[in-house]
């Protein structure tokens, strides 16, 4: 009978606890950004434009050009709806785009290109609420775009972390437009300094991402995952200490050409890092 | 003219006095056309060193701007992406910033005549 009672037992803890943890997976599933964030990619739609339009939304994305509503209001108007599910999305606590690294180097990464066409009109629709006069709007959806850049760039590699970088030094110049024409409210203000904040000195996790990007198998011959064995800490410290790019560069030179080849030109990767380190500074100072 | 005693034909030959000399039309007209073909080239060669001065920079700058828009255009985004082909695309990009403007234009390259996709625009050419 004891025994009886003990089988029981042990099968209705497991039926429980596997029952709550799969109960837990589906709350966690419901709470994952990335899925809102891939139905706002499915919701984008592209509208024709001329050549001159083309360039004035280059120059307003770079920063040398002020917009116009009255050219981009139907392309802005036409995608709200795609970037309010990406603001929603943005207001979840946590985002795992899925990303499968037993794939190894064929892990399909298409998301980083919708995600840059998302954040960049994310951007225009933020100077189309500046220039409406909707502060309170603008500054919510550009904390939001802030939040949305920095997630592409989880659990992702080198190719993630620069859309996201790039998608974030353009937020970033619109907020610094926002402080220029007219100034922001208090509480305003106040929206824009927390999501900033929350970004860090460097904006994104550059070392984490470049590791994922060094380790991912490759099928080398022992000599060049040797070399490469050697390469990696050297790189990733480099990140955070320039004055090593030189040694870093020695290394990559000597070692295998199958292993050379591979490696992200250093140098371009911490200018781009810099960059974006430096314009966070900017925009943080601007915003005190 | 008809034949005339030695007299009578001295007395026709006194009746000639000589004439000053005229300029010869002939030169004068080529002189002053000459000047005027000059006044004309110079006028067309001074319009074509200032239409130059004015245009050059503007058309070295679209020159430049080509050149770059070319190699980005030349680089191809393989479907799907996946890491190895991102890499690739780093790689052979002129920079970092001409990859991700690359990458960001859309799967399915629209046409739309003497207009464009702006979702593609929006994947291109904004200042890092």
């Amino acid at each position: 009978m004891n025994r009886f009672r003990s089988i029981t037992s042990v099968i209705l803890f497991f039926a429980v606890t596997g029952s709550s943890a799969w109960a837990q997976k589906k709350v966690n599933l419901g709470d994952n950004a990335a899925l809102r964030y891939w139905s706002a990619f499915a919701e984008m739609r592209d509208s024709a434009i001329t050549d001159q339009q083309g360039k004035e939304m280059t120059a307003i994305l770079g920063g040398t050009a002020a917009y116009d509503d009255s050219q981009f209001k139907d392309l802005v108007e036409k995608n709200r709806p795609a970037l309010e599910i990406m603001a929603r999305g943005a207001a979840l606590p946590n985002c795992d785009w899925g990303l499968d690294y037993e794939m190894g180097p064929d892990t399909p990464v298409d998301y980083v290109s919708k995600a840059a066409r998302l954040g960049r009109l994310n951007v225009l629709y933020a100077y189309r609420l500046l220039a409406a006069g909707d502060k309170d709007k603008a500054a919510s959806e550009l904390a939001a775009g802030v939040r949305f850049s920095q997630e592409v760039a989880n659990g992702g590699t080198l190719i993630a972390t620069l859309v996201a970088s790039t998608l974030l030094i353009e937020h970033l110049r619109a907020m610094d437009f926002a402080l220029d024409s007219g100034g922001l409210s208090a509480a305003q203000r106040s929206v824009l300094q927390k999501i900033v904040a929350q970004l860090g000195p460097d904006g994104l996790d550059w070392r984490s991402n470049m590791k994922r990007e060094l380790e991912i198998p490759l099928g080398l011959d022992s000599r060049a995952s040797a070399a490469l064995d050697k390469i990696i800490p050297v790189y990733l410290n480099a990140l955070s200490n320039s004055a090593t790019l030189p040694e870093l560069q020695r290394m990559i030179d000597n070692a295998p050409p199958e292993c050379s080849k591979i490696l992200p030109n250093p140098g371009r990767v911490v200018e781009t890092k810099q960059m974006l380190s430096d314009r966070l500074r900017e925009t943080r100072s601007r915003l005190k | 003219m008809p034949t005339l005693p030695d007299d009578q034909f001295e007395r026709y030959l006194k009746q000639f006095r000589p004439l000053a000399p005229e300029q010869l039309q002939l030169e004068e007209h080529s002189t002053k056309s000459r000047t005027r073909a000059l006044a004309a080239l110079t006028s067309v060669a001074a319009a074509v060193i200032v239409a130059f001065l004015i245009l050059y920079p503007r058309l070295r700058q679209r020159t430049e701007r080509d050149v770059q828009h070319a190699s980005v255009a030349r680089i191809e985004v393989p479907q799907p992406l996946t890491i190895r082909s991102a890499d690739a695309l780093l790689a052979g990009a002129p920079s970092f910033k001409a990859a991700v403007d690359v990458l960001a234009l859309p799967s399915h390259a629209t046409s739309f005549g003497v207009k464009q996709s702006a979702l593609e625009v929006l994947g291109k050419d904004s200042k890092l």
